[in-house]
């Protein structure tokens, strides 16, 4: 690999692998299959051979690759099914924190995918719907449905 | 209900120091391989984990456009 190729790698991992992360384990529920994720988003950024416009622009390209990569993994298991889901949730201590997040992790890609992005990375609607290529008024309808749908879980969990 | 809680909480899955460089040197190391292959130079020797997802990718061709 030629220096410049390596400095870039290294600058964009130290920024972004923790991000990276973060969204691989609630968009895949297991965190080996996370650390692959992010292994192959970097071996992409290393393929990739356009240039970025600003750091901004890299990551939202980070983002968008990184969450294709997860929902192959996610088709990947489906046609090969196994036991992955793991307990996520053992490091969390109040009953609001677990299922929170228990429900998090079960919901459908397409709504954690803007939960991640809205209230983990703080992007606006505009923004998010410029990551995932979809409309920012779908944008809006996902986060609202997924906010709705992420609540009901949550409450009907309560109540059982 | 408190949503903003999500932050909090996914603030505490991070990557080890160990694992993060396991995961860098994978990545060095897969691309160096790809790149010695298509040079001519050597054989591939994918990094563990990815040679699966990246033969099905092929397959099915369900790679979005980046």
């Amino acid at each position: 690999m030629d220096e410049k190729r390596d400095h870039d790698l290294e600058q964009a991992f130290s920024r972004y692998y923790q991000m990276l992360y973060k969204i691989s384990v609630i968009m895949l529920c297991n965190e080996h299959d996370a650390y692959d994720a992010v292994q192959e988003t970097f071996v992409r950024f290393l393929e990739f051979k356009g240039e970025f416009q600003d750091d901004e622009h890299e990551k939202a390209w980070l983002i968008r690759v990184n969450i294709n990569v997860c929902k192959n993994f996610l088709r990947f298991h489906k046609l090969h099914p196994m036991e992955n889901y793991e307990d996520l949730t053992l490091k969390y201590h109040t009953e609001e924190e677990v299922g929170l997040m228990d429900e998090l992790f079960q919901l459908s890609e397409k709504y954690k995918e803007v939960l991640i992005l809205h209230y983990i990375e703080g992007y606006t609607n505009a923004e998010i719907a410029d990551i995932l290529q979809i409309s920012e008024s779908a944008v809006k309808k996902r986060l609202e449905r997924a906010r709705i749908e992420l609540r009901n879980r949550y409450n009907g969990k309560k109540k059982e | 209900m408190n949503f903003h809680k999500i932050a909090e909480l996914a603030g505490d899955m991070t990557i080890s120091e160990e694992d993060r460089n396991r995961v860098m040197e994978n990545c060095r190391r897969y691309f160096g391989s790809v790149t010695a292959a298509s040079a001519g130079a050597g054989c591939t020797v994918p990094a563990p984990g990815i040679a699966e997802a990246s033969e099905y990718e092929k397959k099915t061709d369900v790679m979005h456009a980046y």
